[in-house]
C-alpha cells in the first residue's frame, strides 16, 4: 500500500515535470494568432485576438494560470475549436485506449505463440521463421505498413475496411499498425527469456520427473519467462501509443492522438497540454501496474 | 505438437478473415460519402476560416452574394445592389426564404448575422477580412439594407462571398456558443443531421430549398457524409474499395492510378482554385540583387516553369504571367509567360552587374511539397543564383511573411485570386503588409489602390488589366503556376458540375446510379 502512495506521488511530480516542458517547448515555437488568423488581419485584430485567448501575458503568468486553473479541472478553451479543452481530448480516450488495447492483444496474439515455438524449436525452422517475423515488424515502418494493408485487405481483398471506425471490424488493421512493433519485440523477449528458463535445472527436475513437454514449457516455463515481458510491456505503452497516433491518422480513426496532431499544427496550447498530461497519466498508471503485476509474478521481489 | 500448434493458429485466423463481409461499400442507396482533408474547427460559420470546413459551411449556409463554378460573383441572397453614393452599397434581398428552423430570411437577419461576425466579443477570425472602411448596415426596410464605408472598399464583394454566412437572428442569440459551434442552422440547400467529432458530419437534403434556380442548384441525394480523412493513400483506397463516392486533394503520385481505372467508373476532377504558387521576392536593401528589375526578370526566365508543371505537377495547372492570372477579374491573355531562355537570363544578370550570379535565401512552408521550390533552386543555380532553402512551419513561415524576417524569396501559394484586390494590396503594392518595398511597382501600386477603392466591377476590370502588364514587366515574383485542386470521383456519383472555385465542393446537382 505504502509501496503503491509512494509511486503515485511519484507520478504526480512527473506529471508536473511534463506540464512544465510542454508549456515551454509549445511557446518556443511561436504565437498561435499566427496559424489561427488568416494572413490579411490587420494588427490591431491580431492584438485583440491574443488579448481575449490571454496570450498578451508574459509566459510564466500564463503558466501560473494554466496551473492555477488546470488545479480547478479547468484546462481552458481550446483555441481552434473555442470548445472546453478537457472534455473535447478525455471524450476521444476510450477510442485511443481501446486502438491500444487491441494493438496489445494483437501483440500478443503473435509474440506468445511464435515465442513459444521459437524457444522450443531453437535453431530450427520455426525459430528461424520467428526471427525473420520479428526483424521485419521491428524494422518496417508504420506507415508504409499502414499503406500494405490498406492495399491488401482494404483495396484487393475488401475483407477490411480502409477508414473510419463505424464497424466492429474497423479495429483490425489500426490494431496492426499500432501493434506491429510491439509484436516484433516481444516475440524476440519472449524467446530469448524462455531459452533461458529452459536451461534451468529445475525444467530437467520437471522434465525428470515425467512431466509431459508441453505442460513442462507452459506451466514452468512460460510463468517464470513472463517477468521480463511484464516489464518490457509497461515500457511498451509509449511505443503503442506513438503508433496509435500513426494509426488514428492512416485509417481516420477517430481517437485522441489525431485532435492532438492537429492541436499541434494549429498550436492549440490547451488542447496539447490536456493531450500530454492524460497520455502521461496514462504512462505512470500503466507502469505502476507492471511493477504490482511483477511483483505478483515472482514474490520475491518487493520494494526495499 | 507444432502440427497441432500451427493448425489451431490457421484455425484461428482464417474464418475471422473469411467471415468478414466485404466492405458495406459507401453503397447505401441515395448517401454520397465524401472524404475531405480535415474536419472544419467549427460549425459555427463565424468561426471557419481555414478551407477544410467551407464543404460543410457553404452547404448549410447560403450568402448575400457568392462565386459560381465558373468564378463569377453572382447574387444569392442579395437578389440586386446598386450604389446611392459612392460610399454605400444598396443589397435588395430575396423575399421567401426561410431558415431551416422556420425563421424568416430578411434585413434584420443581415444586419444581425454581419454585426454578430464583426462583435469583438465573438473574436471570429474571419473579421480581419472585412474592409477598414466599414460603418455599418442600416435596415431600409424589410427586404433593403444598405451597407456603409467611410471609403470605397472593392474588396467588401469578395469578403460576402466567402465569409459572410446569413444566420437566424432568434436562434443565434438564444443559444450558447458551445451549442451552436455544433448545431448549425442556415437556408442552405443541406439540413445539418449530427457531427461526430473527426468521425463525420452528416446533412440530409432541404427539400425547400430556395436557391434552386441559383448555380447551387438542387440538392437530389437524401444524405451527404463528410468523413474527415487526413491520409491522401487513404482517401484513394476509400474512392476504390467503395467507402467514398468523392474525395479531396488526390496526391499527384494517385492521379495515374485513378485514371487507370477509367473503365471502371472513376474520374479525377480539376477545378481551377485561383490559387497561384510564385516565390516572392524579397529584398532587404536597394542595392540586393533582387532589388534590380533586370535580375528579377532574368530568374523568370531561368525556370523552366512547363518542365516543373509537367513532371512534378503531372500536367495540374497552368503557366502564368502575372498574379492577374486566369479567371481573375482583369486577366489580360496577351500578356504571356517570360520564354525560358538560359541566354538571355545571363544576359541580364551580367547587364545588372552579376554576371557570376550571386547567394540568397529562399523560405517554404513544411505544409508544401518541397519538390517544387527544390526544380527551382536547381534551375536557379543554372545561371549562377545559389539559393539555399529555409524550411519551417506553416505558422512561423507566415509569421515570417515580411521584408525583416524573411529570406530573399518566399515560396508562397495564395487562393481566392478571382478579385485581384486583396492579394495586391497585401503582396504586391508598395506599403503593402506583406510586400517588399524594394520589390514594388509604384504604376502598379496607384492603379491597385484606384481598383481597390471603385466598387463597379466592370470599371475595374480594365485597371487590373493594366496591373498585369506593368507586374509581368517588373516582377515582384517568379510566378510559377495555377494550383488546381483535384478530386477523385466514382462510379454512383452523377451530374456534378465540379468544384467551386476555392478549394471546396457543395453536393448539390448530383444523383447517385
Amino acid at each position: 500500500m505504502v509501496y503503491i502512495l509512494q509511486r503515485l506521488l511519484h507520478g504526480v511530480f512527473v506529471l508536473f515535470g511534463i506540464s512544465v516542458v510542454v508549456f515551454g517547448l509549445t511557446w518556443l515555437t511561436g504565437d498561435p494568432a499566427s496559424v489561427l488568423l488568416p494572413l490579411n488581419t490587420p494588427p490591431d485584430q491580431i492584438a485583440q485576438f491574443r488579448h481575449q485567448l490571454g496570450l498578451d501575458q508574459p509566459v510564466p503568468i500564463q503558466y501560473l494560470d494554466f496551473l492555477g486553473r488546470a488545479l480547478h479541472g479547468d484546462f481552458g478553451i481550446s483555441f481552434r475549436q473555442r470548445t472546453a479543452a478537457l472534455p473535447l481530448v478525455a471524450e476521444r480516450l476510450p477510442v485511443t485506449l481501446e486502438l491500444m488495447g487491441a494493438a496489445l492483444l494483437f501483440a500478443l496474439l503473435v509474440a506468445v505463440p511464435l515465442g513459444i515455438l521459437a524457444a522450443v524449436f531453437h535453431r530450427r525452422t520455426p525459430d528461424l521463421l520467428a526471427r525473420f517475423v520479428a526483424l521485419l515488424g521491428q524494422s518496417v515502418a508504420a506507415p508504409w505498413l499502414g499503406v500494405m494493408l490498406i492495399l491488401l485487405f482494404a483495396v484487393t481483398l475488401r475483407w477490411l475496411p480502409s477508414s473510419g471506425a463505424d464497424k466492429p471490424q474497423s479495429i483490425v488493421l489500426p490494431a496492426i499498425v499500432a501493434g506491429a512493433y510491439s509484436a516484433a519485440g516481444l516475440t524476440r523477449l519472449l524467446r530469448s527469456s524462455l531459452l533461458e528458463v529452459l536451461a534451468n535445472d529445475y525444467m530437467r527436475t520437471a522434465r525428470a520427473k515425467g512431466l509431459p513437454g508441453r505442460l513442462v514449457v507452459m506451466r514452468h516455463g512460460l510463468k517464470n519467462a513472463a517477468i521480463p515481458v511484464v516489464t518490457f510491456l509497461g515500457l511498451q505503452i509509449t511505443f503503442l501509443f506513438g503508433n496509435a497516433v500513426i494509426a488514428e491518422a492512416m485509417f481516420a480513426y477517430p481517437g485522441m492522438s489525431r485532435l492532438a496532431v492537429e492541436a499541434i499544427s494549429t498550436r492549440d496550447m490547451p488542447v496539447i497540454q490536456v493531450f500530454v498530461l492524460l497520455a502521461g497519466v496514462l504512462v505512470v498508471l500503466v507502469n505502476l501496474f507492471a511493477d504490482l503485476v511483477y511483483a505478483w509474478l515472482d514474490p520475491r521481489i518487493r520494494l526495499a | 505438437m507444432l502440427p497441432r500448434l500451427l493448425l489451431a493458429m490457421l484455425l484461428v485466423a482464417l474464418p475471422s478473415a473469411a467471415s468478414l463481409p466485404p466492405t458495406a461499400a459507401a453503397q447505401t442507396p441515395n448517401t454520397l460519402v465524401i472524404d475531405t482533408t480535415a474536419e472544419a474547427e467549427s460549425l459555427d460559420p463565424a468561426l471557419v476560416a481555414q478551407a477544410s470546413g467551407f464543404s460543410v459551411i457553404n452547404s448549410i449556409f447560403d450568402n448575400l452574394v457568392e462565386r459560381d463554378y465558373s468564378g463569377a460573383l453572382v447574387p444569392m441572397l442579395a437578389e440586386s445592389w446598386s450604389f446611392p453614393d459612392t460610399n454605400t452599397i444598396e443589397f435588395k434581398l430575396r423575399q421567401g426564404v426561410t431558415f431551416h428552423n422556420g425563421e424568416p430570411f430578411n434585413a434584420a437577419s443581415v444586419k444581425f448575422s454581419i454585426d454578430r461576425l464583426l462583435d469583438p466579443n465573438l473574436n471570429s477570425p474571419l473579421r480581419g477580412g472585412w474592409p477598414q472602411s466599414w460603418q455599418g448596415v442600416e435596415i431600409v426596410d424589410d427586404f433593403t439594407v444598405r451597407f456603409h464605408f467611410s471609403a470605397p472598399e472593392a474588396t467588401i464583394f469578395d469578403t460576402l462571398a466567402q465569409s459572410a454566412a446569413m444566420v437566424p437572428p432568434v436562434y443565434y442569440s438564444s443559444n450558447s456558443e458551445d451549442f451552436l459551434a455544433t448545431n448549425p442552422v442556415g437556408t442552405g440547400p443541406f439540413k445539418f443531421v449530427e457531427s461526430v467529432r473527426d468521425d463525420h458530419t452528416t446533412l440530409a437534403a432541404n427539400p425547400s430549398y430556395w436557391g434552386v434556380d441559383t448555380y447551387k442548384g438542387a440538392p437530389q441525394v437524401a444524405t451527404v457524409i463528410f468523413r474527415p480523412v487526413p491520409s491522401a493513400a487513404t482517401r484513394v483506397a476509400d474512392l476504390l474499395n467503395g467507402t467514398a463516392d468523392m474525395i479531396f486533394d488526390v496526391a499527384p503520385d494517385d492521379i495515374d492510378t485513378l485514371r487507370g481505372r477509367t473503365s471502371d467508373g472513376f474520374q479525377v476532377v480539376t477545378g481551377n482554385s485561383a490559387k497561384l504558387q510564385f516565390v516572392e521576392f524579397m529584398p532587404k536593401k536597394a542595392t540586393d540583387p533582387l532589388a534590380d528589375r533586370r535580375v528579377r526578370q532574368a530568374l523568370n526566365m531561368a525556370v523552366d516553369v512547363d518542365s516543373i508543371v509537367n513532371n512534378l505537377f503531372k500536367g495540374l495547372g497552368r503557366r502564368q504571367a502575372s498574379p492577374i492570372m486566369e479567371g481573375a477579374l482583369g486577366y489580360d491573355p496577351s500578356v504571356s509567360p517570360y520564354d525560358y531562355n538560359l541566354t538571355y537570363a545571363k544576359q541580364l544578370l551580367a547587364d545588372a552587374g552579376y554576371p557570376n550570379g550571386f547567394n540568397a535565401t529562399m523560405d517554404l512552408a513544411n505544409s508544401d511539397d518541397p519538390a517544387a521550390a527544390d526544380a527551382v533552386i536547381g534551375q536557379l543555380s543554372q545561371v549562377g543564383v545559389k539559393v539555399q532553402s529555409r524550411t519551417f512551419d506553416v505558422g512561423t513561415f507566415n509569421s515570417n511573411w515580411s521584408q525583416d524576417k524573411s529570406g530573399d524569396m518566399r515560396m508562397a501559394r495564395w487562393g481566392g485570386l478571382q478579385d485581384p484586390a486583396v492579394f495586391l494590396n497585401f503582396t504586391t503594392v508598395c506599403g503593402g503588409f506583406l510586400a517588399d518595398q524594394f520589390a514594388c511597382d509604384q504604376d502598379a501600386t496607384n492603379l491597385a489602390k484606384q481598383a481597390a477603392a471603385t466598387f463597379d466591377l466592370d470599371a475595374r476590370a480594365p485597371l487590373y488589366s493594366q496591373i498585369s502588364r506593368l507586374l509581368h514587366d517588373d516582377p515582384m515574383g517568379i510566378y510559377m503556376s495555377s494550383v488546381l485542386s483535384v478530386y477523385g470521383v466514382g462510379p454512383r456519383v452523377q451530374g456534378w458540375r465540379g468544384p467551386t472555385g476555392r478549394d471546396y465542393l457543395i453536393p448539390t446537382n448530383i444523383t447517385l446510379q
